[in-house]
């Protein structure tokens, strides 16, 4: 098992740096353009941003927020690093299980004596430590980014917060990719649908921030469990959507597990 | 005790035929051949035997353990060469065979040579670099690794060079004297030359297991005559005679029975020229294929 998950940690190495470093990269540049909102602006930006239609500001997660701040900024421009996160979070999960099925390696994987338990777990637990090494690598750059663009001045219980919300909702789309892969196994079939439930969901969030006479809606998408700026201003995670994203999760993954361990792999 | 014993084994998938009722018994020590037609259920078989694929109905034991519940356990002490080979792309030729014996426990390194060195495998070369005969050496190499007490292998020549299956075959003679092996091919001149025993395998379901020897000593002689300017032929028939053809100044049947009586009857006929022969094991299927179909 320890052989499968150094394995797929290796295997999966360049796509971990590829995606660490545009997330990471995302946000750092994100923050280098702090200093600008703050630098005595012709125009204050919390001026203009007031000129701007509610629901745009509603949609895009803008509403309240004072650019000047840093927090605020960094929430402001924190969906899109959850979105990036999310897409790779599901694809990882969709691939790395499915892609053995697809290229038709578990012909060899298989062979071996190794469990299909074994199997889905070291594959899970690979996908588990790249989460949470890229946690820590945001979390690192954050501060880095902080320190120089905002002269130290971040919450860095706030900052570790909205990192833990990134590694739950992370663990939903992994459940989710785990969940697709059992069925669509093809690498190219996968990453497409990946991407389309990634971009799908943010698109719902925008139309859940603007529609709040539905309420229930927040409750399918991922992205709406932990809004930035709720975090920002409760701080802390609502207890709640915490259980409700590791709920989603387990229940994703052990529906996966369950139908792997039975099901015919057609190599 | 049996190493493969399967008993009326089914596994039925979507529109595919999968397999029916299949019951074998390879014995410890044996090289069985598994031979059919493409798309007759061989590597379906196998896949069930290795537990890729779950049966439907009927049991499947190797090495006395329950194929579905002690599937890791079989693996430990089996090598399988797939029919097709994928491995990935990403890793160096040594890498994935080192990877392999990994999950047997400590890697014997000079296993590894010795295979290596003995299909000519050049560790440094990455996988997608590979030609599908290499691919299959290193298909080969990888299933040998740990000293396997059965060997499973799908369609294992194809690929690979003459040369190469000349190589195959003499490390399968070295290999049987402590290994079982069951060895799926279509061709049956590759089972003619190494194994002991044959089922023939048609449309999922068993169609005989036969002795080699029993099979290539089978009575069903072919037999060709011509006779010019004939039209004689015409009617011809012989107890014992099928699948007789006439075409022309040609004849051509299958024969079993009496020589004598073959013989009383062709001296009949004024023949330019007359072959009895003993089919190839091809013939042979060819013949029970069309017969059974």
């Amino acid at each position: 098992m320890v052989l499968l998950y150094w394995r797929e940690l290796k295997a999966g190495s360049r796509s971990f740096i590829i995606w660490a470093v545009c997330l990471s990269g995302l946000m750092f540049l994100s923050l280098s353009m702090f200093p600008s909102f703050t630098s005595g602006q012709i125009i204050d930006i919390n001026d203009m941003l007031k000129g701007f239609p509610e629901n745009m500001l509603k949609g895009f997660g803008m509403l309240g927020l004072d650019l000047t701040k840093p927090m605020d900024y960094f929430v402001y421009i924190y969906p899109y690093v959850v979105l990036g996160a999310a897409i790779w979070g599901m694809l990882m999960g969709a691939t790395i299980l499915g892609k053995e099925e697809g290229e038709k390696t578990i012909e060899f994987l298989y062979a071996k004596p190794i469990t299909r338990n074994q199997i889905f777990l070291s594959k899970l637990c690979a996908v588990v430590s790249q989460i949470l090494l890229l946690a820590v690598i945001f979390y690192c750059v954050d501060v880095v980014a902080f320190a120089f663009f905002s002269g130290g001045a971040y919450d860095a219980g706030l900052l570790m917060l909205l990192t833990l919300a990134i590694v739950l909702i992370m663990m939903i789309f992994v459940g989710l990719g785990f969940l697709l892969s059992v069925f669509v196994v093809k690498p190219r079939k996968v990453m497409p649908i990946a991407l389309g439930v990634g971009l799908g969901f943010y698109m719902l969030s925008i139309v859940a921030n603007i529609k709040s006479e539905w309420p229930w809606l927040k409750y399918l998408i991922p992205y709406q469990y932990f809004d930035g700026i709720k975090i920002l201003r409760n701080g802390g995670l609502d207890a709640g959507f915490v259980a409700l994203a590791l709920g989603v999760s387990v229940v994703c993954l052990v529906a996966a597990w369950l139908i792997y361990r039975r099901k015919d792999i057609l190599a | 005790m049996p190493v493969i014993a399967t008993k009326d084994l089914t596994k039925s998938y979507g529109k595919a035929r999968g397999i029916v009722e299949v019951s074998l018994t390879v014995e410890a020590g044996e090289v069985y051949g598994f031979i059919g037609p493409n798309g007759a259920g061989k590597s379906t078989t196998i896949r069930t035997l290795l537990d890729f694929l779950h049966p439907t109905s009927g049991t499947a034991e190797i090495l006395g353990m329950d194929t579905v519940t002690r599937s890791a356990d079989i693996k430990r002490r089996l090598g399988y060469v797939p029919a097709e080979v994928n491995y990935y792309d990403d890793m160096k030729v040594g890498a994935l065979l080192d990877y392999s014996i990994r999950f047997y426990g400590k890697p014997d390194k000079n296993r590894i040579r010795e295979l290596g060195e003995w299909f000519d495998l050049d560790m440094s070369r990455k996988i997608e670099d590979l030609s599908t005969g290499n691919k299959k050496k290193v298909a080969i190499v990888q299933a040998l690794l740990h000293r396997p007490e059965l060997l499973i292998l799908d369609e294992p020549t194809n690929g690979l060079d003459p040369l190469m299956q000349n190589q195959l075959f003499d490390l399968l003679a070295e290999e049987k004297k402590r290994t079982t092996i069951f060895f799926s091919s279509h061709i049956l001149s590759e089972v003619q030359r190494i194994c002991d025993r044959v089922a023939i395998i048609k449309e999922g379901r068993i169609l005989r297991v036969e002795e080699i020897a029993h099979l290539k000593s089978r009575t069903h002689k072919h037999i060709r005559a011509i006779g010019p300017g004939m039209e004689g032929w015409k009617g011809f028939d012989l107890s014992g005679a099928s699948e007789i053809e006439i075409k022309g100044e040609h004849l051509s049947f299958w024969y079993t029975g009496p020589l004598q009586e073959l013989m009383r009857k062709m001296a009949g006929y004024p023949m330019e020229n007359v072959w009895i022969e003993d089919p190839s094991l091809e013939e042979i299927f060819l013949h029970d294929y069309r017969k059974e179909g």
